[in-house]
């Protein structure tokens, strides 16, 4: 079993605090997510507007961080609970974890730059 | 003198049901007490582990209306059911009618090194104030029922993870400040079927019979093992 | 132990409120969330087809239904954030013996956060149909 065998290199403390820092991060994130596109009707996902705020650099850095979050944690915790039912093989889990994590967020960052690079020609 | 009636999980896992027992019950008796009254007056063949009938041995604890207690220290009226189910602890091997197995549970416990490590080899006493010893003198309470294992959503769905006793049990000896082998225990609780898979529903703590906080020791060691993890990822030198 | 005993975890008999259910619930609302996740990643992509037909995806969207819809994810979403501020704070090992106290706080807080956001998600939906 499990914990009889010597010590082995773990990233799951790590995967913890990151667990923890990004829950705090999305308690601001989905915040102002919430705030920005639902309590003004579509006043602010009006397709002019989506394409104006995402010129702003700081809009880009803000869903750029909050695709990195979001992702990890709705990830990681899908992982836990899979852990969590008695799964042994822990290696293989992590190895999906981390492919459908890093396609989900450069597929969500590219996205979000192919959405700029159309008010080439629909911003004019 | 009022009846209650105790449905309980009889036989072995190949062939079993649940069976009906009627036992008179006054202010004060103790499951145990109805356990033994059956035994002794209507089914002899019923089997549960019991010893010290006064929550020291930690033999006892069965599922009560589907959550674990110790049976000893239960007594029926707070319950305030007429009909009691009683159940062998979820989350164990089961062997027959109330008896479970407590060989994984034990060894899960010895892995987590729970004694004092020393690198030296003192002469005479180890001092420690009053201070040092409220820190973990809750945990030296624990009796090793068993119970917050059975009452653990991921415990009973994982047999693999340590588990709420074995691991308070390794932060009481990490908390102790006579104890040197804080890192070695970080080893062993730091496993992904360690410290790890716990989420905090803190079940463990509600059904502790001797009000000890198991669920907040695991926390303290999480603090306690990402610290100890992030200083040997940060190549910090950590001393095992 | 088999494929059942792994789904124990979701049993809610003998479950106390502030611990075990707040715990099933906590993970059920995060995996609505996840996968409102990835529909929500899906549907973003209608922003590559030009204006008029955001303007279609967007009329669909924003209709009673699917504002009701909206409304009830929003319970989903504050309840796993109500919860899971309590749980960090309590993951560092505050408060521990507090739970319950502090789960009824965090419950309240939620529910005061949600009670404000439909009332602005209503409001301005009247007031733009």
């Amino acid at each position: 079993m499990a914990f009889n065998e010597s010590v082995k290199k773990s990233m799951e403390p790590l995967a913890w605090l990151f667990q923890m820092v990004t829950a705090v991060f999305m308690v601001f994130f989905l915040g102002v997510h919430l705030i920005i596109a639902h309590a003004y009707g579509i006043n602010n996902i009006l397709f002019q507007k989506i394409l104006e705020r995402l010129q702003d650099p700081w809009w880009q850095a803000f869903y750029i961080a909050f695709i990195i979050s979001v992702t990890y944690h709705a990830l990681n915790g899908l992982r836990g609970i899979i852990l969590d039912m008695g799964v042994k093989r822990i290696k293989l889990i992590n190895i999906i974890f981390w492919i459908v994590a890093i396609a989900t967020i450069i597929y969500a960052i590219w996205l979000l730059y192919a959405i700029i690079g159309t008010s080439n020609y629909f911003l004019t | 003198m009022d009846k209650v009636i105790f449905r309980i999980k009889k036989g072995t896992p190949e062939k079993w049901e649940y069976r009906d027992y009627e036992v008179p019950v006054e202010n004060g008796t103790t499951i145990l007490d109805a356990l033994y009254y059956i035994r002794d007056n209507i089914d002899r063949t019923l089997s549960f582990r019991a010893s010290c009938r006064m929550e020291v041995c930690g033999s006892c604890a069965v599922m009560v209306n589907n959550f674990p207690r110790t049976a000893c220290s239960t007594q029926i009226k707070t319950i305030g059911k007429k009909v009691i189910t009683l159940e062998p602890l979820a989350g164990y091997p089961w062997i027959r009618d109330l008896v479970v197995d407590f060989d994984g549970f034990f060894k899960k416990h010895e892995s987590v090194k729970p004694y004092l490590i020393r690198k030296d080899n003192p002469e005479g006493q180890l001092l420690q104030s009053p201070e040092q010893l409220a820190k973990y003198k809750q945990f030296t309470l624990c009796i090793k029922c068993g119970a917050c294992l059975a009452a653990c959503p991921v415990a009973v769905s994982d047999p693999f993870y340590l588990g709420p006793a074995a691991l308070a049990a390794a932060y009481r000896f990490n908390a102790d400040s006579r104890d040197q082998g804080k890192n070695l225990r970080l080893a062993v609780v730091s496993d992904a079927e360690g410290c790890w898979r716990c989420h905090f529903s803190s079940e463990c703590s509600e059904a502790c019979p001797k009000d000890i906080d198991p669920a907040g020791a695991i926390q303290k060691l999480k603090v306690q093992a990402a610290g100890y993890e992030l200083k040997k990822f940060l190549h910090l030198g950590v001393k095992e | 132990m088999s494929f059942k005993d792994s789904l124990n975890w979701i049993n809610i008999k003998g479950r106390h409120l502030q611990s075990g259910i707040a715990f099933i619930l906590h993970r059920l609302t995060g995996l609505v969330i996840l996968l409102y996740l990835y529909m929500h990643l899906t549907a973003l992509s209608q922003l590559l087809n030009g204006g008029i037909a955001y303007r279609n995806f967007l009329s669909t969207v924003e209709s009673p239904p699917f504002v009701v819809l909206d409304i009830l994810l929003f319970l989903v979403i504050f309840y796993h954030g109500a919860n899971g501020v309590r749980l960090v704070v309590q993951e560092f090992g505050i408060g521990t013996r507090k739970r319950k106290l502090f789960f009824w706080i965090m419950m309240v807080l939620g529910l005061i956060g949600w009670l404000i956001l439909t009332y602005f998600v209503v409001e301005s939906f009247m007031g733009g149909a």
